[in-house]
């Protein structure tokens, strides 16, 4: 008969296993993105694309916004808080997509070049791109996670898919506070 | 019944200790995005110190935010 302290054992060594599975593939991630940075500076190493300076600053604040209200939905799951939970990932979940519609809908159709115009409209667009494609799926991967919650499939103790969609999200997070002054800040706008 | 309201009020101060800890973290993120879009804007050749502020973002968001130390048991939660 298994007893209560092996169930929890149980889900301690699962828990552990998963948590180490998430970080090597959010390190093999990281090179994907490090791979389009070194791309970047490699073909433009003092100069950047003319965007919308006021644009990229509000999406950073929207995606480090969103970022602050993942940690408050985590740290509200993990004191028994489901009411905090549900209202703070649905905030992180609306500021994800007004991240996208910044990026995709505003700065895409303002840039002042088009795709495969030339090399640097393509990386621009393949960090840019790449990056909203993480965005779009952590939204996706948040808003499971907030019907599930909903439902009650998790508790205070066993939540492990909510750490699993903050570290995600935060990870999506780290990416763009490179890639923000990469494409931004850094180099003679031409 | 002593030891469960203390327990409780334990409890609550961890809670609220968390998430001043965030509003904290946040707010310097923040400040830091500020400080790097004025240095963009007026030191155009000036490089390092944008990527200083960026790795030191990262640094937060990873240890604060992420819970990295989760990951080699070394956070307060893994040892409880």
């Amino acid at each position: 008969m298994t007893t209560q302290v092996e169930v929890q054992t149980d889900y301690k060594f699962k828990t552990d296993s998963n948590r180490l599975g998430l970080w090597l593939f959010i390190i093999s991630d990281a090179f994907v993105f490090g791979g389009l940075l070194v791309s970047r500076f490699y073909l433009f190493a003092g100069e950047r694309p003319e965007l919308n300076q006021w644009l990229g600053l509000i999406v950073t604040f929207v995606l480090l916004t969103s970022s602050f209200f993942m940690y408050r939905a985590e740290t509200d799951m993990t004191y028994g808080n489901v009411k905090g939970f549900s209202r703070n990932i649905l905030v992180t979940i609306t500021l994800g997509v007004l991240f996208l519609i910044g990026v995709v809908g505003l700065e895409w159709p303002t840039a002042p070049f088009s795709v495969g115009e030339n090399a640097m409209s393509s990386i621009f667009f393949t960090m840019t791109g790449m990056h909203a494609l993480h965005v779009l799926s952590g939204v996706i991967f948040l808003f499971i996670v907030y019907r599930k919650g909903k439902k009650g499939y998790y508790s205070q103790e066993r939540h492990f898919p909510i750490e699993a969609a903050a570290v995600y999200w935060h990870f999506v997070d780290v990416v763009w506070v490179f890639f923000y002054p990469a494409l931004y800040l850094m180099g003679r706008a031409i | 019944m002593e030891e469960m309201n203390e327990a409780a009020e334990k409890t609550n101060g961890d809670y609220k200790e968390k998430k001043n800890v965030g509003v904290a973290v946040f707010l310097v993120l923040i400040a830091l995005t500020v400080g790097e879009f004025f240095i963009g804007s007026i030191a155009v050749d000036w490089s390092w110190p944008l990527w200083g502020i960026a790795l030191l973002k990262a640094a937060l968001i990873i240890y604060y935010f992420m819970h990295v130390t989760r990951v080699f048991g070394m956070s307060k939660e893994d040892q409880s």
